[in-house]
């Protein structure tokens, strides 16, 4: 029993490593080329333009402090429901573009001119991605009647 | 034995009171943490933007791009990515929509020049842009530059209907490494 807690420990501190990681690597590949980001966000036509540079400036900062409160045990529940929000807003966001048939790079992770362009892949990604918060957010529960907090 | 049984009921109910006024503690103070994040997310892109060597303009003048003309028109747009995509597929025309000077000093890779300026003297160019049934791509310097615009809904008004309009134009193409002739 305790082996398999111990299971559920290293899938779950491994999980909250790998989402902390590759959300500080998407804020910081954003925050670099601010103006990149901004673009990606007018080129989905979804919000107002005077929108559209705030929206910018407030995800990279919101991708990076969640990339680190993600580490801090008291803020990790309500950091994993943000970041879940986050991937099923721009997991619609996305699929209204396809469906509009905007031709785009999809600036989630990175945003170069040259990142991949928008695909089913990229909802496919976001939806992984949701899968494995709510499975973080399961193994948090376990955690705290099992191995405590 | 009754009061005992009511001790015990009395237990449980005060248990289930602590539980629900802690699992309501937590709920409550799982939601100022989720809008502390999300202030302290604005605070923190807010110094970023001020740190920014490239910083952006807090409200960007969106309604008066290129990009957004174009769509307004009725023109299909596409960045980089896209046009790169398309120059690989080799079955799509290239027009620089900059003067011949300009193209001269540099140009995509098999593009023709056909500059707005110039329709009058290109006639032949013209007429061989519009006969084939192939798409073509138009582009000119940047973001800023209409060239490629005006000339995409000069070519639509002549009947050419299959046509895009690269909007992050030579500048970045070049700056990514894209294949250039000089």
């Amino acid at each position: 029993m305790s082996g398999r807690l111990l299971n559920f420990k290293w899938i779950y501190f491994l999980g909250i490593l790998f989402l902390g990681i590759l959300f500080f690597w998407a804020g910081f590949q954003k925050a670099i080329d601010l103006d990149a980001f901004s673009l990606s966000i007018y080129r989905y036509h979804l919000l107002p333009s005077v929108c559209v540079n705030m929206m910018a400036i407030w995800f990279v900062g919101l991708e990076l402090v969640c990339a680190f409160l993600l580490f801090i045990p008291s803020f990790r529940v309500p950091v994993l429901w943000i970041l879940f929000f986050v991937l099923f807003l721009f997991s619609i966001v996305i699929a209204v573009a396809l469906i509009r048939g905007f031709q785009m790079s999809c600036g989630c992770f990175s945003s170069s001119p040259l990142a991949d362009s928008l695909s089913l892949f990229s909802v496919v990604k976001n939806m992984v991605l949701m899968l494995l918060i709510v499975l973080l957010l399961v193994l948090k529960k376990r955690a705290k009647k099992g191995w405590g907090n | 034995m009754y009061w005992l049984f009511w001790g015990k009921k009395r237990e449980k109910r005060g248990t289930i009171f602590v539980k629900e006024m802690r699992k309501k503690r937590t709920i409550q103070s799982n939601i100022l943490r989720v809008t502390l994040v999300l202030f302290f997310g604005l605070f923190i892109g807010v110094c970023i933007n001020l740190l920014h060597p490239k910083g952006i303009p807090w409200v960007g003048d969106w309604d008066h791009e290129v990009e957004t003309r174009a769509r307004t028109l009725g023109i299909q747009t596409i960045p980089l990515r896209y046009a790169y995509d398309k120059y690989q597929s080799n079955q799509l025309l290239f027009i620089d929509a900059r003067s011949y000077d300009v193209f001269k000093k540099g140009h995509i890779k098999r593009a023709v020049s056909l500059s707005l300026h110039d329709l009058d003297q290109r006639v032949s160019l013209l007429e061989q842009i519009l006969s084939i049934k192939e798409p073509v791509v138009i582009y000119c310097q940047n973001r800023s530059c209409d060239d490629a615009l005006l000339l995409a809904e000069e070519l639509r008004k002549m009947g050419k209907s299959n046509l895009f309009y690269y909007v992050d134009g030579f500048e970045l193409w070049e700056a990514e490494g894209c294949p250039v002739d000089y």
